[in-house]
This record gives structure tokens, sequence and C-alpha cells, in this order.
């Protein structure tokens, strides 16, 4: 006959187990619930986030030829006008970096005529098609139809031409 | 030996306590989830008014008026940090549920730096709205936009025909409640409403015109302009005399800009000489309060706006 042992459990140690069971599979439920929660929340924390970022920079886009950095204050009507001399000289101004927050990009373009220079440099300054003021990685990005205006010494006048501004935002992840 | 008791079985002592426990936690957790919950949304109403404030920034406009309406009564917290050159503008909000009469905790602070909110330093609402008006400033050229942010109605006992007519403009006739009332006499003042005399004593806020000179709380603040003279009523002293350091820092680093940009259209044939005035100017913004200002900005900046007035073609600003 083989010497078996069989464990015998009084009624009380086993309601104690049954009652230890239902505790944990409860705590585990609760901490499933947590988890979906909080997974759900965050998901849409990031989408309030980024729509916040992106209103924000709708919003300055359609304002920043109003922004004291940009305005062209020659002419009392005007806008769309934007000072491209200002744009220009801003770009290596130290005082401004981290000025426009939450904005990742933030970029004047000549729509027309456009010249054989991409990006502006004092060498190329005037002559050239786009003055990058930020520009990080990752953004997605909106742009404005404007005039850029400055002093023209070959017209001896103020010139006027197309251009766009273009504003990104970052995201959340990015 | 008779003995009589109830019998209490260790599973049901085990029950009450472990089912105690679960609950008291339960509790707890709602209640923190629901304390994060609230500073969440009062974390987005200080983002949103922030963003709400960019719309009604001018462009070439005078001055503009909007009417803020938030879900539930808000405190608004008005920081201002005069660190770094451009200094900084935080604003925080704390909403009062329905079920509970103390406003929440303080919000996350939402940044900028090229805004200027003039208020209260913790402006609450009325009947869940505030008033904006915004209007731009000049000295001599655009440097910001001046957000006047408050709750509370104000009575102005005597205004110049200048602010009365701003009043009457931003109200559209008096179609729109704008939160100010104007008054001949400082007795038909709204009880609540805060009261603002115009060169005559008596009310919670003076103004003197002569002097440029609005008193409130025991602080002199010294203003130029209509605009400034807005602001400095709406603000509390600290928060007025910080924006207009801030603002001096944005008008240094403009008028350097604005050099710059002499010495460029100069070197293009632009003859305009104006780069010694403008350096002067942004030396001149290093105030330390608006006392300052008034003395040593604004003749610089009326010298420079007289200089680039006489220019043609050439004008840098």
């Amino acid at each position: 006959m083989a010497n078996w042992q069989i464990a015998r459990y009084s009624k009380g140690q086993f309601k104690i187990q049954q009652m230890v069971f239902v505790l944990v599979a409860t705590l585990i439920l609760f901490a499933i619930a947590a988890v979906f929660f909080v997974s759900i929340r965050f998901g849409g924390l990031q989408t309030d986030v980024e729509s916040q970022r992106k209103a924000e920079v709708l919003e300055q886009v359609r304002k920043i030829t109003g922004t004291p950095e940009f305005i062209w204050s020659n002419w009392e009507d005007c806008a769309s006008c934007l000072d491209l001399d200002k744009a220009f000289l801003i770009k290596n101004r130290t005082a401004y970096q981290g000025f426009w927050k939450d904005i990742a990009l933030l970029k004047i373009s000549r729509v027309y005529p456009q010249y054989s220079t991409e990006e502006c440099t004092s060498q190329s300054y005037p002559r050239c098609n786009s003055i990058t003021i930020i520009e990080k990685e990752g953004y997605e990005s909106y742009e404005s139809f404007v005039s850029l205006c400055r002093y023209d010494e070959t017209d001896g006048d103020i010139r006027c031409e197309l251009g766009k501004v273009i504003m990104g935002f970052e995201g959340v992840d990015g | 030996m008779n003995r009589k008791g109830v019998e209490f079985a260790f599973s049901w002592i085990f029950a009450i306590i472990a089912g105690a426990v679960i609950l008291i936690s339960a509790v707890y957790i709602t209640t923190r989830l629901v304390g994060t919950e609230r500073r969440v949304g009062d974390t987005f109403i200080a983002s949103e008014l922030n963003t709400i404030l960019n719309p009604i920034e001018t462009n070439l406009e005078d001055s503009k008026y909007s009417t803020i309406d938030f879900v539930d009564e808000t405190r608004v917290f008005n920081d201002c940090s005069t660190a770094g050159t451009f200094g900084r503008q935080q604003i925080s909000t704390a909403s009062k549920l329905g079920i509970g009469k103390e406003f929440g905790e303080q919000s996350v602070r939402k940044s900028s730096y090229n805004k200027y909110i003039f208020s209260r330093e913790i402006e609450e609402t009325s009947s869940k709205k505030m008033h904006a008006i915004v209007r731009p400033l000049f000295i001599p050229f655009k440097v910001g936009d001046l957000t006047m942010l408050y709750g509370k109605e104000y009575c102005f006992v005597n205004p110049t025909s200048d602010i009365e007519d701003l009043v009457i403009d931003l109200s559209a006739n008096g179609v729109q409640n704008i939160g100010i009332n104007i008054t001949a006499e400082l007795s038909s003042c709204p009880e609540e409403s805060t009261t603002v005399c115009f060169n005559q004593v008596g009310c919670e806020i003076n103004v003197n015109t002569q002097a440029r000179i609005v008193s409130k709380y025991d602080f002199d603040l010294y203003y130029d302009g209509d605009s400034l003279m807005l602001t400095a009523i709406f603000a509390d002293p600290l928060v007025y005399e910080c924006q207009i350091k801030r603002i001096m820092g944005r008008a240094g680093e403009l008028a350097v800009l604005y050099a710059k940009k002499s010495q460029y259209v100069q070197g293009s044939g632009c003859s305009n000489n104006l780069q010694g005035d403008l350096q002067a100017f942004a030396l001149a913004t290093s105030v330390n309060s608006s006392r300052e200002f008034v003395q040593n900005v604004i003749p610089a900046s009326e010298n420079l706006e007289d200089r680039n007035g006489q220019l043609a073609n050439c004008k840098i600003f």
C-alpha cells in the first residue's frame, strides 16, 4: 500500500482560500480596468494636446503679419504685408530663440518671382527664395499667403512680392 | 454552565476587513482621479484661453473686445515673470464644480513670451464670463498687444472723452455689455462694481490724467497714452509693473532689429540716419518701473517718431 498522505483541510481553511482567490481575481479585474482607462485617457490627452497646438499654429499663421517682429508699418492699410528685411534680420538674433513656443517650423517663402538660390544668406539676400527662422523635426505645417515688402535699391522704392508664411506645430511624439 | 454567544466565523471577519480595504481604496482612487481629471480640465482651459486670445490680437485695428465664456465659475491666475529678454506670461486656471463650493487646485501653467495680460493676480469670472479688451501698443513702433482681462464690473466716473468714446465703440453703442459702466456721479455706480474716478478722488482706483498716474492700493502706476492707462486700471500693481518691464524688453529688442534694418536699407541707398536714435532708444528701454518708463522711454520714443516721420520713402517703421 502506497504511503499517501491526504491533506485534510478544515471548512474554515477552505473558505479562506476561496476568499483569497476571489480577492486576487477582483484586484486583477480592477488592474485591467485601470490599465484600459489610463491608455484610453492618455490616448485622448495626446489628441487634445495636438489639436491645441494645431489651433494655436493656425491662429498664429493667420495673425503673423500683425506681430511687431514682422509687421510692415510703412503703410497703414496693408494687413497682409510682411517686412521681409526684418524677417531676414531676425533669423540670426539669438534673443528670439524659443520666443515662439510650440512652433516647430517658421519659414517665409517667396512664391513669385523665384530666384536660383533657395535659402537666404547675407550674401544672397534679397535674391533668394526662403528665410527659415525655426526648423525642428517632426512637424505638421500650415501656410498663409502674404505680401513680402522691402525697400528695393534698383527701383529706388518699396517693392512687394507674393510670398507665403509656413508654420508648423510639433507633434506630441515628435 | 450555559455559555451563549454570537458565532462569528473567521471567514466573516476576513470578508469584512478585506471588503473595507477594497471600498476605502476604491473611494481614495476615485477621489484622486476626480482631482486629477479636474486639474487636467483646468489645464486645458488655461491652454484654450491662451489660444483664444490669439484671434483677438490686433493687426491694423485700433482695439478689439471679446467675451470669453467658461463652463464653470473659474479663476484665472496671472503670473508674470521678467526673467530673460522677453520675460514670461503664465496663465493657469481653477474651476468651481457644481458639487463643491471650493475652487479646485490651480492647473498647470501655460507660458508664452509674446502675450501681455493685464488683470488682477487672481481674476474671477462673473456669471461664468470674462471680458477681454485688446489694444496695440506703439512706442513709437508696434511693440505688442495689451490684453486686459476682467471678470467683475467696473464703473468709470467722469472718464475722459476718448475713454468714453472707446467704451461706447466697444459696446456697440451700449448694445453689448462689456462690463464697464460710465456715470457722472460716484453714487450712481452699482454696488458690486470697482469704481474708477477720473481727475477726482474717492474711488477705489483714481486716475490723474494730468500727471499720468493711476493710483490704487497705495501704489502709483505711471502710464502714457490711453492703452496703458486702461491696463493700469485693470491690472494689479505688481502685474502692471512686471508687464511694463517685459514690454520694454521687447521694445529694446525691436529697436535693435530696426537699427539693423536701418543700417541695411542705408547700404541700399536709402538714407535715414536713424541708427543712433534707435540705439539710444534701445538703451532707454532698460527700466525698472513704470515711472522710469515714462521718464526715459517716452521722450526717446517721441524723438524717434519725429525723426522717422521726416523720412519719405525710407521710413524704417
